[in-house]
């Protein structure tokens, strides 16, 4: 006893165990020392004297007694662990046995709860690191990470996270027991963890720190709850703690761990700090696993831009290698399927077609032959045929057709509907515009494959859209500038045609008059005054179609300026009748004018604008006939001026264009003319405020009417020129 | 020494018809004149001509439909002249498989020649 108490080896033994006994080799307590009497399991009083079988549990005072009885006989001592139930919990202890010279048992007690729980502990994040390490992607690790929690930190558990791509948060349960497992599972489905609650749980951690929160009242459950019925499930499960800790990554909160348990009423300081080791360890896994995600997506996103810009580059060179509505409606058909879309459909009337006017492909390109027979059947079975088979306004996307149109699917539920017959199960239509001005649609449809729609589907295909109608604008500006050109080189056929045949006539009189000269060395009167005359007419010929192309270089220029004087209609149009009339023997020119008409017009050209409305007349009256020319005033504002003749008229389809540039309605029937009398009589005609119109008898010929104000009033404007 | 020979002119300006006719009158050809394709095809189913002197740009029926029309026709077939002021001449002489073409304006000089030669030398067709 003595020993024990010495100072010097009081100071050795405070170092070496929490606890001292000295025992006899039959396990009586002879004598006790305590470092912690905390550690203590009973009383001094009631063990000093005491065997172990009289003051511990019999489980563990038998393996006790047995080990100091074996210590004794052999000499040797021994090391032995035992755990007792403490008020607080069970504890561990350590018992190292050393056998004294006396046949005595010294017992140095240590104990181990703490040490013991840490390492659990540490064994327990270490198992969490390496199962975490394994996981890559976000929702397998939420599930592991719930997986994990219990049982050991609680019975069940709850992770979500919150990404900030989404507006929802992911989350994930689990418990302990499969079978509530399953339950906390449907709870979990039917009422899904959403942003609000996510908040509600997030507000709760303002300090970083873990948060217990006590679940015996009501009170606590309702805050958690998401519905009546969740309450309801809540309170069925009997939890009576949460523990809320705040996953947290790179000094951000992503997300939050939730921990209930129905068993445990508190957790110590230990507790808690193994929950915070948790959730930090599983916030970085989460962390990993998210931006894993996110560099796969970014992945996945450029290798999608990538073949996306591969489609479009391939679009805009077939594009560009045609110039045909057609062959551009048949490309984008065939470019689409099957990259975009299982089927496709271009509607892209061109002017002047209307059966082939939808090209369309499919992947299986014998199945084509069928869609299009159903594409004719039901554009039969529309009305208005002739028009396009729909028109849509904006990119239209049908990510579910059958569903989608169980709603209000606007203007373009009818083709829709059809499609859907047909067997297409999602739908992508997107406009053509040239220039603001819609001019087809294209249709993506999935049907066999299942493929689905997304908005980037949607995007290309609009990108798609705006390349055609570019392809389409510069089509047809192409088309024009050939046109242009077209009509240039026949004007320049047609002028050289028409300023070689009096330079033909000119020529060939005076080679026939040297000819007779050199022959018979004298002209005849006659012939000399015949090729006169042929010289004469045919250089008249040639200065008015000189002047013909000057005038028109004028228009266009801008310069042609009338100069008007007051003039005597009735008198000017008589005489050019009367010239025309010389040069017509076959023709008969009749003028009615039943009152004189004095006008404020320039008189050379109103004198041009009559000599070319007769030369037509002549012109295309071929056997001679009559044509009548009738002068009027309407009212006191205007003069009309008809010329009418009995000659072969216009063909309907050039009506509409006579009056135009180098415009020439029998140009293949090779009437000759520059194809400017009209244009330029035209725009006399409307440099004076008038207007010149044409009507076609019943009873055959064409009829042309000017209508001219008289201008009386104007006396005091100076000279117009084109504006 | 005075030419023979039939000379069928068809032009629709009149005053080449009227030129051309007084230049072969004058050589001591026989000559008639059509304004177009039709009146010409009608004149020579009549009268024969040994030669025909075409423009190709006239109304009513130019020198190409004249010319389908002319050889579908009965024989014998005169050789065909294209006389023309476009810019293809010997082009279209050679698409209508005629037998000379001259452009207009032409020279009254190769004219004769020409069918001084045409006539004297006829093609078997």
């Amino acid at each position: 006893m003595s020993t024990l108490q010495s100072p010097d080896f009081e100071l050795i033994l405070s170092g070496l165990a929490d606890l001292f006994f000295r025992l006899d080799a039959e396990g009586t307590i002879l004598d006790y020392r305590a470092n912690e009497p905390n550690a203590l399991y009973a009383p001094p009083d009631l063990f000093l004297g005491k065997r172990l079988r009289h003051v511990l549990p019999p489980n563990v005072s038998q393996r006790l007694e047995d080990a100091v009885a074996q210590a004794v006989r052999s000499g040797i001592g021994g090391t032995i662990e035992y755990a007792l139930p403490f008020p607080d919990g069970e504890r561990t202890f350590r018992a190292r046995l050393l056998v004294t010279q006396g046949l005595q048992v010294l017992a140095l007690v240590n104990d181990t709860t703490e040490q013991e729980a840490a390492e659990r502990s540490q064994r327990y994040l270490a198992q969490v690191s390496q199962a975490l390490a394994a996981s890559l992607d976000l929702q397998s690790t939420l599930q592991r990470v719930a997986r994990l929690a219990v049982p050991t930190l609680g019975d069940a558990c709850l992770v979500a996270i919150l990404e900030e791509s989404r507006s929802q948060p992911i989350s994930a349960t689990a418990h302990c027991d499969p079978v509530q497992e399953e339950l906390l599972a449907e709870a979990h489905r039917c009422f899904p963890f959403d942003r609000a609650h996510y908040d509600l749980l997030t507000r709760r951690l303002s300090t970083g720190r873990p948060v217990f929160l006590q679940m015996a009242s009501d009170s606590g459950l309702e805050a958690i709850a998401r519905a009546t019925a969740h309450l309801e499930f809540l309170r069925e499960s009997g939890w009576e703690t949460v523990l809320l800790a705040s996953l947290s990554a790179r000094g951000e909160q992503h997300g939050i761990l939730a921990i209930a348990s129905s068993s445990r009423s508190t957790y110590t300081q230990h507790d808690m700090v193994l929950v915070e080791e948790f959730a930090r360890r599983a916030a970085l896994a989460l962390d990993n696993a998210r931006l894993y995600e996110a560099e796969r997506r970014a992945r996945a996103a450029a290798q999608a831009a990538e073949r996306r810009m591969a489609f479009l580059a391939e679009a805009g060179r077939r594009l560009s290698s045609t110039l045909d509505y057609g062959e551009i409606r048949t490309a984008v058909a065939r470019l689409t399927v099957p990259d975009l879309a299982d089927w496709c459909l271009v509607d892209l009337p061109a002017q002047g077609d209307s059966d082939q006017q939808i090209a369309l492909a499919h992947t299986d390109v014998s199945r084509e032959a069928w869609l299009r027979a159903g594409l004719e059947e039901w554009w039969a079975s529309r009305k208005d045929s002739a028009s396009c088979a729909h028109q849509p306004t904006e990119p239209l996307l049908v990510p579910h057709l059958a569903e989608g149109l169980a709603g209000d699917a606007g203007s373009e539920k009818e083709y829709l509907q059809w499609l859907l017959s047909l067997g297409a199960q999602a739908v992508i239509v997107v406009p053509i515009a040239v220039r603001g001005i819609l001019m087809g649609t294209i249709t993506l449809v999935a049907a066999e494959s299942g493929r689905r729609f997304s908005q980037a589907d949607l995007e290309l295909a609009e990108e798609l859209g705006r390349r055609v109608g570019l392809a389409l604008d510069n089509a047809r500006l192409y088309q024009r500038a050939q046109a242009a050109i077209k009509v240039r080189e026949d004007f320049l056929a047609a002028a050289a045609h028409e300023l070689k045949t009096p330079v033909t006539g000119v020529r060939g009189y005076a080679q026939l008059m040297r000819r007779e000269m050199e022959k018979s060395g004298t002209l005849e009167p006659e012939r000399l005054r015949r090729g006169l005359q042929v010289l004469d007419q045919q250089t008249a010929k040639l200065a008015q179609l000189v002047t013909q192309l000057l005038d028109t270089s004028r228009l266009d220029g801008g310069w042609l300026v009338l100069e008007r004087h007051k003039t005597d209609v009735v008198a000017l149009v008589r005489h050019v009748v009367a010239v025309v009339q010389l040069t017509a023997p076959r023709h008969t020119l009749t003028m009615s004018a039943d009152q004189p008409v004095e006008a404020f017009v320039d008189p050379l050209r109103l004198e041009q604008v009559v000599a070319n409305l007769l030369d037509n007349a002549i012109k295309f009256s071929l056997q001679g006939g009559a044509i009548e020319i009738d002068l009027a005033t309407e009212g006191h504002e205007q003069l009309r001026l008809a010329v009418r003749d009995h000659g072969i008229g216009i063909p309907a389809e050039h009506r509409q264009r006579i009056f135009d540039r180098f415009y020439r309605a029998h140009a293949g029937n090779s009437f000759g003319g520059l194809g400017l009398g009209l244009y330029i009589s035209r725009r006399i005609v409307e440099l004076h405020g008038g207007q010149i119109v044409v009507d076609y008898p019943q009873d055959g010929g064409t009829r042309f009417v000017v209508r001219m104000p008289l201008g009386r009033q104007t006396s005091a404007k100076p000279a117009e020129g084109v504006t | 020494m005075r030419s023979t020979g039939r000379v069928l002119v068809v032009d629709d300006d009149d005053t080449i018809r009227e030129l051309v006719s007084i230049a072969l009158c004058d050589e001591g050809y026989e000559v008639m004149s059509a304004i177009h394709g039709r009146e010409a095809l009608e004149r020579a189913a009549y009268w024969a001509p040994d030669l025909i002197l075409l423009d190709m740009r006239m109304p009513v029926m130019d020198g190409w439909e004249f010319t389908r029309a002319y050889r579908r026709g009965p024989g014998p077939h005169a050789p065909i002249v294209v006389l023309t002021a476009g810019r293809d001449a010997t082009c279209a002489a050679t698409q209508l498989d005629a037998d000379a073409a001259l452009a207009k304006p032409f020279e009254l000089e190769s004219l004769l020649e020409l069918v001084s030669r045409l006539i004297q030398t006829p093609l078997q067709r």
